[in-house]
């Protein structure tokens, strides 16, 4: 087998000591190492905030963008190159606010790439600004007297959307988290995972602790093939469940798109001077 | 009595088959090998409205779709009356004279009466056949081959049934045999055929953008719906799957571009087009191609804006977005091209420069270019000149995706490229790819990025000179108003009043010394642009000599100049 540390960079996280996304790292080298990709077929793609670093951390490719918009530059690189591995990292504010719109249409077209959210509740990078899925009341620089806004349901977003693989997990069980990795990144279609990875320096409400109280595995009974069932337990706000929550086996974008593709066997320069000929 | 050009219209009702009697009239004219320009307006509605269709025909290159009309099909009197005062002293109206009789002073104005309606409805009991009757007997006016309509009739209709093809077919031979009967070949409309008969093909700009894009060999297509750049998006669609290549309409333009930017940066040419409102949304990742120096190109058909503006409506206003949109100190190009013609050839080098340098190329076309029909000489594909993105032939030294080279020019690794592993980053970043905040890195990258702006002049034909250089006065212009003052520099050099002409193709970087050299000892430039502020002119004024007086013609009106109006002002400055 791999060994995980085949795929870490020289490149030293410059997370602050204690930070959630650790945890994140060494879960993804173990699960590339149990994936067997080799370095080159990897390709890491994020947007910007302290979770976005992620790809610097990596002996992959990798494709550190610009906020927001990691999935539609992840999408370009699945499409025209179908045989590489893509994996988008990046956080809440990164994936929910300003990306949020790719976030939901990248799912709807099942594009056939694993997207790890680093979900801590804060704008971490910026240094401590509400995020999307802030909770009502918290208090951070940007909301003083509290927010006023309802957080929302990522996992809902993803599943109501599209999403052929959905999972929540927490940095402080990396050992699930692996697992939850290494069942993105084998399934086929859009895989999200959502993992609450505390802000250690800008958010003292949503730590490892409150986390896990707040938190639980989905039943042993839970049905992943059933997405009513998968909803409703991603709507449940008394309790943040953990686990898979739902899997479909669908086409993904690149079987369409590879259907389309004509197949008649004639060179690329008889067809162009076929639709040329066409405009006469 | 023949001619060696003409504009005509064709003017009714929509749903009166204006724009299909258009269509046949124009290919059969293309294929005769006349050059020519055409111009459509479609009514707002779907049914009810007016419809115009233009065509300029002509034994030689045309420049423009022409100012006034020397022959009017006017199907009935409204559309008439909505067109009498574009008509040229000398000019010809054809009428339904089942319908109505238009009032004109018959000494200036030739009225050719034609029962189109009456002979659809007694000799073929098939009023629809009315259109096909005008296109027979305007072919026949106008001397273009009946034979290539009826085989372009049959393929319109075949879905249709071998007895609409053949009641059609009827029409058409109806329509010709009464203008041979009545008429005669006194007219003076037969159309001088070409001196070189070249073979021709009609594209519209956006058409011409696509094929260029194609013709070069890009696969991979990213974008979003917006007028009028639409049509390079659906002919995308329609034609890149047969090639093995991909149309993908993202959720909006800054995706689009960050697919585009992603699908290059693993190894493909890649493209997006859109048009001003689309442009302003992907400044910023611009400016991410620009600095992880991943080649990309961006058609930005311009309209009249500012926000959404006159989406419908020619304008040259982004000229400025364009050259300095976003924000950074971001090396960029950007080419305008002059004519449907010059879209097909331009793209071909956006392609070149951006695959070659590493960096986005924005290829910058208009409305009224992207939406007319135009002939063009038919592309060759073998003389097509590709230049390829210089690629890492791997070894043992560590990889550097940034390394600092003569021209500015790293070779790239790709994706699947062993030992070729590295980060690019919208950060300020090392020559290896890491991040990098110190002030001496981020001078020492910029000035990489722009030292590869130096090779672009060499790679753009970026001046395109007409006229007669030397001359006192001259006009300075960009994208298809070139078209119109070119037209404007002919017609004053037929009448012995000899003008310069300049287009500046390449926008970015600016050929400031060269257009500078141009003006240099004129006693007055005219700048045309179709934009409010001057925007080219902004950008040289004040730069010239001592002598040279700048005049701008700027004109915000939603459609072209007339060539009369750039020639009114160039004879007004050289008096
Ligand atoms: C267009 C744009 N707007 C704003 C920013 C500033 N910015 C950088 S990261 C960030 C949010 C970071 O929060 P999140 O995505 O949750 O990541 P975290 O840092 O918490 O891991 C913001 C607002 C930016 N870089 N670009
Ligand atoms: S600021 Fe927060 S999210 Fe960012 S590295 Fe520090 S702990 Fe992690």
């Amino acid at each position: 087998m791999n060994s995980p540390n085949m795929y870490k960079s020289a490149v030293k996280p410059t997370w602050c000591a204690g930070c959630g996304d650790y945890a994140v790292l060494s879960a993804t080298l173990r699960a590339f190492a149990e994936m067997g990709w080799a370095n080159e077929e990897i390709v890491a793609v994020s947007g910007i905030g302290c979770s976005s670093r992620f790809p610097f951390f990596l002996k992959t490719y990798g494709f550190h963008s610009i906020h927001g918009r990691a999935l539609p530059v992840a999408t370009g690189i699945k499409t025209a190159r179908p045989e590489l591995n893509v994996v988008a990292f990046g956080g809440d504010g990164d994936g929910f606010a300003i990306g949020a719109g790719h976030f939901v249409h990248t799912a709807r077209r099942n594009v056939d790439l694993t997207y790890i959210v680093m979900d801590n509740h804060i704008y971490g990078l910026t240094k401590g600004q509400t995020s999307p899925t802030s909770g009502l009341h918290f208090k951070t620089k940007s909301s003083p007297y509290g927010n006023v806004e309802f957080a929302i349901h990522p996992l809902v977003a993803a599943l109501s959307s599209g999403a052929t693989y959905v999972a929540r997990g927490l940095s402080s069980d990396p050992k699930t988290l692996k697992e939850l990795f290494l069942g993105a990144m084998q399934h086929r279609g859009f895989a999200m995972v959502d993992v609450l990875s505390p802000c250690v320096t800008y958010n003292k409400v949503d730590t490892f602790k409150t986390f896990r109280d707040r938190s639980k595995p989905l039943p042993e009974d839970h049905d992943v093939t059933d997405l009513i069932g998968a909803l409703s337990m991603a709507m449940d706000d008394t309790v943040m469940h953990t686990g898979v929550f739902y899997r479909a086996e669908k086409p993904v974008l690149g079987d369409h798109l590879e259907a389309l593709k004509s197949k008649d066997g004639r060179e690329w320069e008889e067809i162009i001077e076929g639709i040329l000929r066409g405009m006469t | 009595m023949a001619c060696n050009e003409l504009v005509i219209r064709i003017a009714g009702e929509a749903g009166e088959g204006v724009i299909s009697t258009g269509d046949f009239l124009t290919r059969a004219a293309a294929r005769a090998g006349f050059h020519l320009i055409t111009f459509k307006t479609f009514p707002a509605e779907v049914r009810g409205g007016h419809s115009v269709f233009q065509l300029r025909v002509s034994s030689d290159q045309v420049f423009t779709q022409g100012d006034g009309i020397g022959l009017l099909v006017a199907m009935n009197e409204d559309s008439f009356d909505k067109h009498k005062e574009d008509l040229i002293h000398g000019a010809k109206v054809v009428y339904d004279s089942s319908v109505y009789t238009p009032e004109v002073d018959e000494s200036v104005i030739q009225l050719i009466g034609i029962p189109f309606f009456a002979l659809a409805r007694d000799e073929l009991q098939f009023e629809l056949g009315k259109n096909m009757i005008a296109v027979g007997a305007l072919a026949r006016l106008l001397n273009l081959p009946l034979g290539e309509i009826s085989i372009m009739l049959t393929k319109k209709f075949r879905r249709k049934g071998e007895r609409i093809v053949q009641r059609n077919e009827a029409a058409l031979e109806l329509g010709w045999e009464w203008v041979k009967k009545n008429l005669g070949d006194e007219i003076g409309l037969y159309l001088t055929p070409p001196r070189v008969k070249e073979e021709l093909m009609l594209a519209t700009g956006n058409e011409a953008v696509a094929l260029g894009a194609m013709a070069y060999g890009l696969k991979h297509y990213f974008g979003y719906p917006i007028t009028p750049a639409s049509e390079i998006m659906e002919f995308m669609a329609l034609h890149l799957p047969k090639v093995g290549g991909v149309m993908l309409q993202a959720e909006d333009e800054i995706a689009s571009i960050a697919m585009a930017i992603g699908a290059s940066f693993s190894g493909v040419p890649a493209m997006t087009a859109t048009s001003g409102p689309g442009l302003s949304l992907m400044s910023e990742a611009l400016g991410l191609a620009g600095i992880v120096e991943t080649p990309v190109v961006i058609a930005n058909v311009q309209r009249a804006g500012p926000s959404t503006g006159m989406p419908t409506k020619h304008e040259q206003s982004d000229l400025y977005v364009s050259m300095f949109g976003g924000h950074g100190d971001l090396p960029r190009v950007v080419i305008a091209p002059v004519s449907v013609r010059d879209c097909f050839e331009q793209m071909i080098v956006a392609f070149n420069v951006a695959e070659r340098l590493q960096l986005p190329v924005i290829v910058l076309t208009d409305q009224s270019m992207a939406v007319r029909t135009q002939t063009i000489p038919m592309p060759r594909l073998n003389n097509v000149k590709r230049e390829e993105r210089l690629l890492w032939e791997g070894g043992e030294e560590p990889y550097l995706r940034f390394e600092p080279t003569a021209t500015g020019v790293t070779p790239v690794a790709i994706p699947g490229m062993k030992g070729g592993e590295h980060v690019v980053s919208g950060l300020e970043q090392s020559e290896e790819g890491r991040p990098r905040y110190d002030g001496e890195t981020h001078a020492r990258m910029t000035e990489k990025r722009f030292r590869k702006l130096k090779e672009v002049p060499s790679m753009v034909d970026g001046l395109l000179q007409f006229g007669e250089p030397n001359a006192d006065v001259g006009v300075l212009t960009w994208g298809s108003a070139a078209g119109e003052a070119r037209e404007a520099v002919k017609i004053l050099a037929s009448r012995g009043q000899p003008v310069a002409g300049l287009a500046v193709r390449l926008l970015s970087p600016f050929p400031m010394n060269e257009v500078l050299d141009f003006m240099a000892g004129k006693k007055a430039v005219v700048v045309v642009e179709m934009n409010y502020q001057g925007q080219m002119a902004s950008l040289i004024e004040g730069r010239q000599g001592p002598r040279t007086k700048i005049h701008k013609l700027n004109q915000v009106t939603g459609v072209p100049f007339r060539t009369g109006e750039i020639i009114s002002i160039l004879e007004e400055v050289a008096r």
